[in-house]
């Protein structure tokens, strides 16, 4: 394979690798860059070679994604023992035999409390007298929603804010979309509607955010006394308010108590 | 294999997958290609469809990551590479012994042409 065709191939692997991104967290970390790699692999023996076409390639990759990504989930759910009830199991108090109870109007809802446990405790939830993870709303949707790196450079991230699952969903909906306005004769208003809806959602899910240092050293520097601490406001040294105004060597003393001549 | 002893029908990806790890060591790539040449290009088996297979088998204990590797100087390191073991080695023997005698009832019924 040339320098071009390396190039294309570094370029599908890219984009395979987004493909990847898209399978459930313990099957890309087992295997994720194997995949990659053994897609590399298949990419320069079947396109580079020009046994086929890239377009036949991509079609073919895509079908074995699809099916398998829906395998994957339907095993991961099936081997989970439904995500929710882990879930619910990891914020009982351990010293408490209280079960908590959910009531997502007061509580919130089951999801993600794991990462919310920290949230509730450190801003205003914590626990009560139960035991039972108190929550606070507003810190709720932000929180608990699981984020997943789309792309990434070196100052900027795009992230997926919400659930791969309701992704799928999203895709199956869209299809079906399309389907059904192709099998009535109205493709036309099908790809309309269905791209529209598409695009809100994407748009409403996908975050384009901005990476900056930790600590001191970013956008500005930490407070002193820590991050969250607001220490009164005090005259720095040298300030108007604080003290008198001093000449510059240069300039003569205002008021008659200078030397003469 | 069964419980009780009785060797359950193996999947064909399952089961092309075991075929080509009889003949070595394979990282995924080159367990696929084989698969391929295998069953004369029948079978085809995607990156994701092959990931997910060596998951349910290593899962099952039907092959596991080799720590040989065959030319170390040559090949990316980052490749993992697969063995069968024993109890993939009795599974495969179990599914090919089932479809010999497949064939011998259907030789017997004249339902296959005598080679």
């Amino acid at each position: 394979m040339n320098g071009n065709g390396a190039d294309r191939r570094r370029r599908a692997q890219r984009w395979y690798r987004l493909i990847v991104r898209l399978y459930p967290a313990q099957h890309r970390r087992a295997f994720g860059e194997q995949m990659v790699q053994a897609f590399g692999d298949h990419y320069r023996d079947a396109v580079g070679s020009g046994r086929v076409s890239r377009c036949g390639f991509w079609r073919s990759v895509l079908a074995d994604a699809v099916a398998s990504l829906v395998s994957e989930y339907v095993a991961a759910v099936r081997a989970g023992g439904g995500r929710v009830r882990r879930r619910f199991r990891s914020t009982r108090s351990t010293s408490s035999p209280h079960r908590r109870r959910v009531s997502p109007g007061r509580w919130g809802t089951r999801r993600g409390p794991r990462t919310c446990q920290g949230v509730a405790a450190g801003q205003g939830g914590g626990v009560d007298r139960f035991g039972r993870v108190r929550r606070r709303l507003r810190h709720r949707r932000s929180a608990c929603r699981p984020m997943r790196v789309v792309a990434s450079t070196r100052r900027h991230r795009l992230v997926y804010r919400g659930r791969v699952s309701a992704l799928v969903l999203l895709a199956v909906l869209v299809g079906a979309a399309l389907a059904a306005g192709t099998v009535l004769g109205h493709a036309g208003i099908a790809a309309v509607v269905a791209g529209v809806v598409a695009v809100a959602w994407l748009a409403y899910r996908i975050r384009l955010t901005r990476l900056v240092p930790a600590g001191p050293g970013g956008d500005w520097p930490a407070p002193p006394g820590g991050a969250g601490v607001r220490e009164p406001r005090r005259p720095l040294p040298l300030s108007p308010a604080g003290s008198a105004a001093r000449p510059r060597r240069d300039q003569q003393p205002s008021g008659g108590c200078g030397p003469a001549g | 294999v069964a419980k009780d002893g009785v060797a359950a029908a193996l999947t064909p990806a399952v089961f092309y997958i075991l075929f080509a790890l009889a003949g070595g060591d394979k990282h995924g790539y080159e367990i696929a290609k084989q698969v391929s040449e295998d069953s004369l290009g029948r079978v085809s088996m995607g990156t994701g469809t092959l990931y997910g297979s060596i998951k349910r088998m290593l899962a099952d204990a039907l092959i596991e990551e080799s720590g040989q590797r065959p030319a170390p100087e040559l090949d990316d390191e980052r490749r993992r590479y697969y063995r069968l073991t024993g109890q993939g080695r009795r599974a495969l023997e179990a599914e090919l012994q089932r479809y010999a005698r497949v064939v011998a009832v259907a030789r017997c019924r004249e339902l296959l042409a005598q080679a």
